[in-house]
């Protein structure tokens, strides 16, 4: 913690431990961490996030009880799962469709601190660390969904791992060999299945670690906020608990209401209609298309004409978002603030939705052209326009601090005026 | 099937590699449009109260029994779903006569002869082919598939104009609608016709279809058109005919609509119906479509239901944790 304890044991024992370990000071000063008091909505993803975290990994380790990592058994496993366990027709929908909940709140996550520039000085760490998570998040995502030895699974594996080889451009036969050493064969295959499965057990704890990273490096700088000022009095902050507590406890349990609409009522919507058949090696399914999560990169990767430069583009694409602290030249944080910036950053998030559509259809025709319409926006605005606009833009005029941006310039204003900042 | 493939891979598994590389990274058009719109049909297990009609189930049960067991396997159900709460609700004894005919391969008798013995309740249904090489062999080739997540595995496809596409979506999302797959289903039982539709070649060798009525015996018969491929002076050639394929059937329906499948339900009359319901082809397709929804999705009913509840509890506890942030944050003013 890195604001001033004010944790006082009022026991023997709590003294005692607080002396060798003080696991309750971290707690109190979890409840106690000061938070900016103008924090949006958008803020509660965080919580949001940890909630689907653990959500996954507990209906994982149930599921991992009753699955077979066998390429003849897996696929009928997950249906026995389904029919036969106890509760099971409720944890497998949880795990599957909590997969797709994750994602649209990292997205939401990702792309608030996108908006308010949170991850500028002195927040790069966290950012990275959060970009750290996403990539292990979608490595997981994608080797869990070929769990289910679907056709979806068993050709999304071959297509994807298949972009190895676009080594081979580079020096001939490092492709191919470096496909055989992640398949295990020529082909993806049974030794496929018991890595993708022990990986796929393996990486969730390795998010969990980054996550406690992640945490420990937002309370060292504390919440970025919809004004991007850094906090300087006491009145720009509430404590952690009850304020942001209730609040999130709020947001997660709306959250929560739509994940539970979709376990009940809509379990396979997400979910493609091809992956309920079981994988067959020898039958090509007419179009193969990865999980919505994937589509803008899968866009990315079909835009290009050649294989190596599409991969390439496709990595470069996820790298990019890591170096956003150091793209982006502008001194002021949030959007709110930097009128060009503003219509730059919905461009982007249009681009970003045109190419989740767009990484659905078969590349042809215009979907093709719309995707290199958006795909020239994605890589302009990492490249061009985050570093430009930093040089060029007129920042608006700022409040002077959180405070007065939630009670006005008087900074004691009457309670009536409080109200509308409030809903925020 | 897989043993073979850790090192030295099989030709077929490299060949299928080189497929999905090709086919999934430049141009995985395979697929044939699907011009036929399947209309959705009114079930009684859809929306956020929705139940299986038993009655319903217990005919679709019967149409399996009688017409679609004798070429298709549901090798993920068991007997005892039969009488299990959320299914076609028939008594213990019911399915034990049932079964009583059924018999499975068993271990040798005494004499070390092979043994057969009766079915039992937690026996899995049993396949009409002992293995899939005898499925094609007796198919002209071609297997019939497993149906147990048949009303999954298969959706009924729109194609909106992009601007739609969020509306539907949403629409759909707000409904619950997750009966694509029995609409499906349907749509492939009653999209069976006797021939092709008729198509007549103008002086530019354009192809129009013909109403049925003037058709003559002469006329082109066309499962499907393929667009021309442009010649050498860059403009399209007129479109080709796709006729209809040596032991393949016309069906309005499947995508490209040349099937395997013969019309497994060829006319009104063809099962008999006990409980008054018309015996219908339509209805026929009806009662099995909902039967393979169920045995898709068997535990429908009792995820609806704790779902019900799920829903009211979280509300009242939104609206509860909402009032109690309202209260707390308004000490700050």
């Amino acid at each position: 913690m890195s604001h001033e304890s004010s944790y006082k044991p009022n026991s023997g024992l709590g003294r005692w431990m607080d002396e060798r370990l003080p696991i309750g000071r971290l707690g109190a000063d979890f409840l106690t961490f000061p938070t900016p008091r103008n924090l949006n909505y958008l803020w509660t993803f965080g919580g949001i996030l940890t909630f689907c975290l653990v959500t996954q990994i507990v209906t994982g380790i149930v599921l991992a009880m009753h699955y077979i990592p066998d390429a003849g058994l897996a696929f009928d496993s997950v249906e026995h799962i389904r029919r036969d366990v106890g509760f099971g027709w409720l944890i497998q929908p949880i795990h599957m469709v909590g997969a797709s909940m994750f994602f649209v709140a990292v997205y939401i996550h990702m792309f608030r601190g996108l908006f308010y520039g949170s991850y500028k000085a002195p927040r790069e760490v966290l950012w990275i660390l959060g970009m750290l998570i996403y990539a292990l998040m979608m490595a997981t995502a994608f080797m869990g969904y070929s769990l289910v030895w679907g056709q979806m699974s068993f050709w999304g594996v071959t297509v994807i791992t298949n972009l190895i080889t676009a080594f081979d451009e580079l020096i001939k036969g490092l492709g191919t060999w470096l496909l055989e050493q992640v398949l295990g064969g020529y082909s993806v295959n049974p030794a496929t299945l018991t890595r993708l499965y022990s990986l796929h057990y393996l990486l969730p704890f390795a998010i969990a670690g980054l996550v406690v990273l992640h945490i420990w490096a937002l309370h060292v700088n504390g919440n970025n906020n919809p004004t991007g000022l850094m906090v300087k009095k006491d009145s720009d902050t509430v404590p952690f608990h009850p304020y942001m507590t209730v609040k999130d406890g709020f947001a997660l349990c709306v959250f929560v209401l739509l994940f539970a609409w979709f376990v009940f009522y809509l379990p396979f919507y997400l979910a493609d209609p091809a992956n309920s058949e079981q994988a067959n090696p020898l039958k090509t399914p007419a179009e193969i298309a990865p999980e919505w999560y994937f589509r803008p990169y899968y866009a990315i990767l079909r835009s290009i004409p050649s294989k190596l430069f599409g991969v390439i583009f496709f990595a470069l694409s996820i790298v990019l978002w890591f170096f956003v602290p150091w793209l982006d030249t502008s001194p002021v944080r949030s959007a709110k603030y930097r009128p060009a910036y503003r219509w730059c950053f919905w461009l982007f998030v249009i681009s970003f939705i045109g190419l989740t559509y767009l990484g659905g259809k078969p590349p042809e025709g215009w979907y093709v052209f719309w995707s290199r319409i958006f795909m020239v926006y994605y890589f302009a605005y990492f490249i061009i326009l985050l570093p430009m606009l930093g040089l060029v833009e007129t920042p608006l005029p700022m409040p002077n601090s959180i405070t007065e941006s939630v009670l006005g310039s008087g900074g004691g204003a009457p309670a009536g005026a409080t109200a509308s900042a409030e809903k925020r | 099937m897989f043993a073979t493939t850790i090192k030295g891979g099989p030709i077929w598994a490299r060949r299928a590699v080189m497929v999905a590389a090709a086919g999934g990274l430049l141009a995985p058009n395979l697929a044939v449009a699907q011009d036929m719109t399947i209309p959705r049909q009114t079930w009684t297990f859809a929306g956020m109260t929705g139940a299986y009609d038993k009655a319903q189930l217990q005919r679709g049960f019967k149409i399996y029994q009688e017409v679609c067991s004798n070429c298709h396997s549901l090798r993920l159900m068991k007997y005892r779903n039969l009488d299990e709460p959320g299914g076609p609700g028939f008594t213990e004894g019911q399915v034990k006569t049932i079964i009583k005919d059924v018999k499975f391969d068993d271990a040798v008798d005494a004499s070390g002869n092979p043994a057969k013995r009766p079915a039992q309740l937690a026996d899995a249904f049993k396949s009409p082919f002992p293995n899939e090489a005898a499925a094609k062999a007796a198919n002209g080739g071609s297997a019939p598939p497993d149906l147990s997540l048949m009303a999954r595995a298969r959706s009924a496809a729109v194609d909106l104009p992009i601007f739609l596409t969020p509306i539907h979506w949403l629409n759909e999302i707000a409904h619950g609608y997750q009966e694509s797959g029995p609409d499906y289903i349907h749509a492939i039982l009653t999209g069976f016709h006797d021939k092709a539709p008729a198509y007549a070649k103008d002086a530019n060798g354009h192809l129009t279809q013909l109403p049925e009525a003037q058709a003559t015996k002469d006329s082109l018969r066309c499962a499907s058109l393929s667009p021309g491929e442009p010649g050498d002076d860059g403009k399209p050639k007129p479109d080709e005919c796709n006729a209809l394929a040596e032991g393949l059937y016309y069906n309005e329906a499947f995508p490209g609509h040349q099937i395997h499948m013969p019309p497994p339900l060829a006319s009104d009359g063809q099962v008999q119906y006990t409980d008054g319901t018309p015996a219908t082809v339509d209805q026929y397709a009806r009662d099995v479509s909902a039967f393979l929804m169920w045995t898709a999705d068997p535990t429908l009913e009792e995820r609806k239901d704790v779902g019900l509840r799920m829903m009211i509890y979280l509300v009242i506890l939104a609206g509860l944790l909402w009032l109690a942030k309202r209260q707390i944050w308004a000490r700050l003013h």
